[in-house]
């Protein structure tokens, strides 16, 4: 890939003539004779929230997969931007590792760079920038496994922020994060969406997936894809989550539990 | 003073140990903290006693070391990958068995009555024996692995942090992981001449293990890995030299005192 590093940060642009950031179409994805999901079909705009719900082994972590490159579809297509950034859970990552949060966001300069190629003066300025974007500016010379859990995922999203990632993918980020931290990424995913990158963000959490402009429920099929209000009601969720829902009293189907929802 | 410093550097032979043990602590220290953040520090010795019987065959049949050395890695590294898809009873067990097979294979070989008396030699190194063509080559292969430590760290650093993200970072963790591999076997064949096929992983994991507790930078740690490994490795040889002790092994011994004296160090540090 060649582009101008030094240069202003294009805008990111839809790169699909139906104007998706990401889509699916009839997507099987498998591992070996195991089929993991199927059925997939979807379109995401530019600057739209996704909330892709699921249980365990639904599929969404195959997905991500899939939307990277990382995993070659058995059936279907998957319309995908060359610079899909993942913001795992920090815990997969190695606390022990003995970086700081500079060099964690520094490393998505190595997506642009060909496999020989150190980053440079520039990428360490856009790291820097990417930090102070989000709000971790003075914590940069901080060694990555010493920050707070809400800490260590907003330089993971500044990671992919220096990567220019069109389309962010975060697994669980608001898991193990106090209301405080949670709030904090929630703001800095709305001005990610806000600048046009589409965001799916794989979540156990239901009520926090209302507020999203889009849900996708995954349970080795993909059982629903549309707007919150319409997809969220209580027959989708039991298919989502194989019937084993929890219905709170009084709540209307708005205090709805899926079973894993107390495992993080 | 001086003399007792110098004394120990008077013939050729032990300038030539000098360079070997600079050679293989430039290598060990700088590599072995990729083998600790990759965690190949049992695979590093698995395949260092396996190559055994490559090397007491190539003694057997006259041909130079390092190349029986070479194909005794390969048959190893074989023998362990098949051992490790081994399910029935484990890859840990599989793995283990394989590799004490071979060495005892070429034990075996070497104490046949054919074998010259060579198998201490062998099995703990002979950093006093190295010929120049033997630095020669060493040189080149500690070179080679240090130029492709250098030019692999962005993508070494990648993997290492976060191996479920290295795909969407345009990095493929199972190329970087074999990568490495051949950095190990190469360094393997750099550090079994001089501290034999039984003291190799001393060099690959001690002085990383001892910098990480100092350190809290990879740069740094692969720097203080790599003094390390040239301090203890010079402070063996005196050891050597006035103690009258193997040379190997009063290295590899200098080396796991290094890493407890850092231990010490950092627990004092709190």
């Amino acid at each position: 890939m060649s582009e101008d590093r030094a240069g202003p940060v294009p805008a990111p642009a839809a790169r699909t003539a139906s104007g998706a950031a990401v889509a699916c179409e009839e997507v099987v994805l498998a591992y070996g004779a195991r089929t993991a999901v199927g059925g997939v079909t979807f379109a995401v705009r530019p600057g739209e929230r996704v909330a892709v719900l699921g249980p365990n082994g639904g599929g969404k972590t195959t997905l991500f997969r899939a939307l990277t490159g990382e995993l070659e579809p058995v059936a279907g297509r998957v319309v995908a931007p060359a610079r899909c950034g993942v913001v795992p859970q920090t815990e997969r990552s190695r606390l022990d590792f003995p970086v700081s949060a500079l060099d964690v966001a520094l490393m998505g300069a190595v997506s642009r760079l060909a496999w020989w190629r150190w980053p440079g003066r520039a990428d360490r300025e856009r790291a820097r920038a990417a930090l102070a974007r989000v709000g971790l500016g003075e914590l940069a010379g901080e060694t990555f496994g010493a920050l707070s859990g809400g800490q260590r995922q907003r330089v993971l999203i500044a990671r992919a922020l220096v990567q220019d990632a069109d389309v962010l993918l975060l697994d669980e980020p608001f898991s193990g994060l106090d209301t405080r931290s949670a709030e904090l990424v929630m703001a800095l995913l709305d001005d990610l969406a806000a600048e046009g990158r589409a965001i799916l963000i794989a979540t156990h959490d239901v009520d926090q997936a209302r507020v999203w402009d889009l849900v996708l429920c995954l349970n080795r099929v993909q059982v629903a894809f549309g707007p919150p209000a319409e997809t969220l009601t209580l027959a989708t969720l039991e298919r989502t989550y194989g019937g084993a829902i929890v219905e709170l009293p009084g709540a209307a189907g708005h205090g709805v539990l899926p079973p894993h929802h107390h495992d993080h | 003073m001086l003399h007792a410093l110098i004394d120990p550097w008077r013939e050729p032979i032990d300038v030539r140990a000098l360079v070997e043990v600079v050679l293989l602590g430039a290598t060990g220290g700088a590599l072995g903290c990729w083998i600790l953040f990759y965690r190949l520090a049992y695979s590093a010795e698995s395949l260092a006693h396996a190559l055994l019987p490559g090397l007491v065959i190539a003694a057997l049949a006259g041909a130079p070391l390092v190349l029986g050395g070479a194909v005794g890695l390969v048959v190893a590294a074989i023998g362990v990958a098949l051992a490790g898809r081994t399910p029935a009873i484990g890859s840990d067990t599989a793995v283990a068995v394989v590799v004490t097979g071979l060495l005892g294979l070429g034990a075996l070989l070497a104490l046949s009555p054919a074998t010259p008396a060579r198998l201490q030699e062998l099995l703990f190194g002979d950093v006093l024996g190295v010929s120049d063509g033997d630095l020669l080559l060493a040189g080149g292969l500690a070179a080679i692995v240090l130029v492709a430590l250098a030019v692999l760290h962005p993508s070494l650093l990648v993997v290492g942090f976060d191996r479920s993200s290295a795909p969407a970072l345009g990095r493929s963790a199972l190329a970087v992981d074999v990568a490495l591999g051949v950095l190990v076997a190469l360094a393997i064949l750099v550090a079994v001449q001089g501290l034999g096929n039984l003291l190799v992983v001393a060099v690959l994991v001690a002085p990383a293990a001892a910098a990480r507790r100092l350190t809290r930078r990879v740069p740094t740690m692969m720097a203080a890995a790599v003094a390390i490994a040239i301090v203890a490795g010079i402070a063996g040889l005196y050891a050597s030299f006035y103690l009258d002790t193997a040379g190997g092994a009063s290295i590899a011994g200098a080396l796991v005192l290094a890493y407890a004296g850092a231990q010490v160090v950092s627990g004092v540090r709190g």
